[in-house]
């Protein structure tokens, strides 16, 4: 079966403060329909490069995408508009990733009107219906962004994704901001709508446990390239690479003993 | 011994708001203890840490009473207490030299001069392992990383040798590695200089490796207070069993059906 | 709504909207209040203040209406002032913007067109601009915002740099919205708002330039504004100093006005008040 996403060899470096800074180094992986890949690592080990090197949010300086079955770098303009909405993504910081001044009806229609996926006089059933799979009061509708508690954003911010029917999800540290119970709800939420879209996710994230949970398989990188790869409870139980072991080492558990 | 602080009935009301931000809190501060209180958004748990540090903005309601049994006056902050604060890139004055910010506090409350102050501050680097600390004099914020400015702002809080850090989500905005290693430097600092410990943080798995007691806050109430090892094996509020329940850590099941890749 | 609400709850704000609204509905019914020219003698010259009620402010070395005159001249101050105002700001906007959207060498060429006004201290540019054309009321206005324009234009372009960097336009981008719907939807309405605030200083710094340069007699000829009655009453400012003082006192009070009000502007813009 092709992988929805098919990565070779991504590269990227950037000039800062005179230093060379290798972001992405060979990076490769691929994606299967269906299928939680989970990034983990340190910060600047790229791993919230290679989000968006994927999103075409910045460039590569050499690699190749596959993307549904399209050479998802070569797209360019309008071609590019068009088929971007397969891939979505959903930020880390809930108060930065929609427009203040937006409605929550506005923030989760545009991807529809863009893309003309239904008829206007079908807009408002649609984002409703849409709040309602994200488990959010259709009340919140003609509400500003900023009227809006952080963890309901985060909520609104997947359903504007959800919005472009995409076929990926990138989530960048999309939970991390969240409080702990909801997110165990967000989790769950996400994982249904796997099972019912058939959706794949890209899940990069620093935190193992959140990752256990709901990623099959699990990449760890460290200073721009993947050192271990493999399904999930593999890499937590028998580590191979120094950075999972520190990664595994370095999350608090609940102890039941007192400190020394 | 007495106790360092107490807190008797304290509410807090902040400026044009109706609903408290703090609500009858009544707790006790031992020295040397390391005290963690937990909460999610919105519990009032940096509230209370600044309401403690004196940094509620003017105009807000307090009521009850902060008491300092063991200084018998109210406590300064520098000397008495030190505090680290979520945001490593706010924390430090960005257009001052280390040498200077880290020194600061003890030049000021300890009277030192300033060539002794820079010596005072050479030994806190040291202390919180800053690489190449006698450059690290020299050099400015925006040349360090996240977690080492955390360290240097650790430095700058204890320099003036208080009996209290606190600690309001120090570790929060850091990536999970620098998360352990400032979490390990609190720990260890707080017992070589024999400091009392008010460690604020939403993460009740951190709490609980880091507290001796741990204090449970939820819409400005204090729900549970107690040692941290009893608090998380036999919780006696359903609100805490509830966080310990939806906690995912490295020891929860999948969520996931495996298998289906 | 809830921008008008936090508008409402600056103190400053509000005295800067009283002042202001005070000086438009004078200066709106001026023909009304003193119609016919304000310029024309009204009586023999030299009359104190309070002293004739039917001249309350007195008259000037000509005779003519002080009080016609202070009202009339505050037409021709809020309307420079005001107009001065949009004309930079929207000369700044566009050219900020443009140089924060373009980027590049675009940029560069624009920001050194900045730097070369900025160069001149904005009041001499006016001075210069108005002594080689003939003085009127558009060439003043166009010559104050000459030298007003770079504020806006600088602050234009951070803001745009700084929200293009956001989550929220990047997020735009994912979704596949057009760039130029980008620019006007999610960009420039949150760029803009502080270079609003910016123009109620603008505002102020224009009216006291306008002054200044009837002052030195470059200003309209046609029309009575306060800078012209101050230089009129610079003669006798021995014998008669009410005539330089009270129209200045009338231009302090707009300066504050303003000023005041642009607080109230910044306040009603700034969102950061959730605590948590």
């Amino acid at each position: 079966m092709t992988p929805i996403l098919d990565v070779k060899g991504l590269t990227k470096t950037y000039r800062s403060n005179g230093r060379v800074v290798q972001a992405l180094d060979d990076v490769s992986f691929s994606l299967a329909e269906g299928e939680t890949l989970a990034i983990v690592g340190p910060s600047g080990s790229g791993k919230s490069t290679l989000s968006r090197a994927i999103t075409r949010l910045v460039g590569v300086d050499s690699g190749a995408v596959q993307f549904a079955g399209q050479d998802w770098l070569a797209l360019t303009s309008a071609d590019l508009r068009r088929q971007r909405r397969q891939m979505q993504m959903v930020f880390q910081d809930p108060l930065e990733a929609l427009n203040p001044r937006a409605s929550v009806f506005s923030a989760i229609s545009d991807p529809i009107r863009i893309h003309r996926l239904a008829p206007r006089s079908a807009w408002r059933a649609e984002v409703s219906a849409l709040l309602d799979r994200v488990q959010l009061p259709t009340s919140l509708l003609d509400r500003a962004v900023h009227e809006v508690s952080g963890g309901q954003r985060q909520r609104v911010a997947l359903a504007r994704a959800l919005a472009c029917r995409p076929r990926l999800i990138v989530l960048d540290e999309a939970v991390s901001a969240l409080d702990v119970s909801l997110r165990a709800r967000i989790i769950d939420l996400l994982i249904d709508l796997q099972r019912q879209e058939k959706l794949s996710y890209l899940f990069v994230s620093h935190d193992l446990g959140v990752v256990k949970a709901m990623a099959h398989r699990t990449a760890v990188m460290e200073t721009g390239r993947i050192v271990e790869i493999g399904p999930t409870l593999s890499v937590i139980d028998t580590p191979q690479s120094d950075m999972a072991n520190a990664l595994i080492a370095a999350v608090p558990r609940l102890h039941r003993g007192p400190s020394q | 011994m007495s106790e360092l602080l107490r807190l008797t009935n304290l509410s807090l009301t902040y400026p044009r708001q109706t609903a408290p931000a703090l609500v009858d809190i009544t707790l006790s501060l031992v020295p040397g203890e390391k005290l963690a209180i937990i909460g999610e958004s919105g519990s009032g748990k940096s509230t209370l840490a600044r309401a403690i540090a004196d940094l509620q903005p003017s105009g807000t309601q307090v009521s009850g009473e902060i008491s300092w049994p063991a200084f018998g006056r109210p406590a300064q902050p520098g000397v008495d207490y030190g505090m680290v604060f979520q945001d490593p890139g706010s924390n430090l004055n960005p257009v001052l030299r280390i040498g200077e910010q880290v020194g600061e506090a003890a030049q000021r409350h300890l009277g030192l001069t300033w060539r002794q102050a820079e010596d005072v501050a050479l030994d806190l680097l040291k202390k919180v392992q800053i690489p190449q600390p006698e450059a690290a004099l020299r050099a400015y914020p925006h040349q360090f990383s996240g977690g080492q400015r955390q360290r240097i702002a650790i430095a700058a809080a204890i320099a003036a040798n208080p009996r209290l850090l606190i600690a309001d989500e120090a570790t929060s905005a850091l990536d999970t590695l620098v998360q352990a290693e400032i979490a390990r430097l609190i720990q260890s600092l707080v017992t070589s200089e024999k400091m009392t410990l008010l460690f604020i943080t939403h993460d009740i798995a951190l709490a609980s490796q880091l507290a001796d007691r741990i204090a449970v806050m939820h819409q400005g109430k204090l729900v549970e207070i107690g040692p941290a090892q009893t608090l998380i094996t036999a919780p006696a509020s359903a609100y805490t069993r509830h966080l310990l329940d939806t906690y995912i850590d490295l020891d929860a099941a999948p969520r996931i059906a495996l298998g289906a890749s | 709504m809830s921008a008008l609400i936090r508008f409402a709850r600056s103190p400053e704000g509000l005295a800067g909207l009283v002042i202001l609204a005070v000086l438009a509905i004078v200066a709106a019914l001026a023909p009304l209040l003193f119609p016919g020219d304000p310029l024309r003698i009204a009586g023999t010259p030299m009359i104190a203040p309070f002293t004739d009620p039917s001249l309350p402010l007195g008259t000037d070395r000509l005779g003519r209406n002080v009080l016609a005159g202070l009202v009339h001249g505050a037409r021709a101050s809020l309307i420079v002032g005001i107009a001065a105002a949009i004309v930079a700001v929207l000369i700044g906007s566009i050219v900020g913007t443009l140089a924060g959207f373009a980027g590049g060498l675009i940029d560069e060429a624009l920001m050194r067109v900045v730097d070369a006004f900025q160069i001149v201290p904005g009041f001499l540019l006016a001075l210069a601009f108005v002594s080689v054309l003939q003085p009127s009321l558009p060439i003043v206005i166009l010559a104050i915002a000459l030298g007003a324009w770079t504020g806006p234009a600088r602050l234009a372009r951070a803001e745009v740099l700084s929200i293009r960097e956001r989550d929220y336009v990047a997020s735009a981008r994912i979704i596949g919205m057009h760039p130029l719907e980008i620019a006007l939807r999610e960009v420039l309405p949150n760029a803009l708002p502080p270079v609003l605030a910016l123009s109620a200083v603008i505002v102020a710094g224009a009216v006291l330039t306008e002054a200044a340069l009837s002052f030195l007699g470059l200003g309209d000829p046609n029309i009575v504004t306060w800078g012209s009655m101050i230089a009129e009453g610079r003669a006798v400012l021995r014998s008669a100093p009410y005539l330089s003082i009270v129209p200045g006192i009338a231009l302090i009070a707009t300066v504050i006005g303003t000023y005041l009000f642009g607080e109230g502007l910044s306040a009603m813009l700034s969102r950061r008040e959730q605590q948590s």
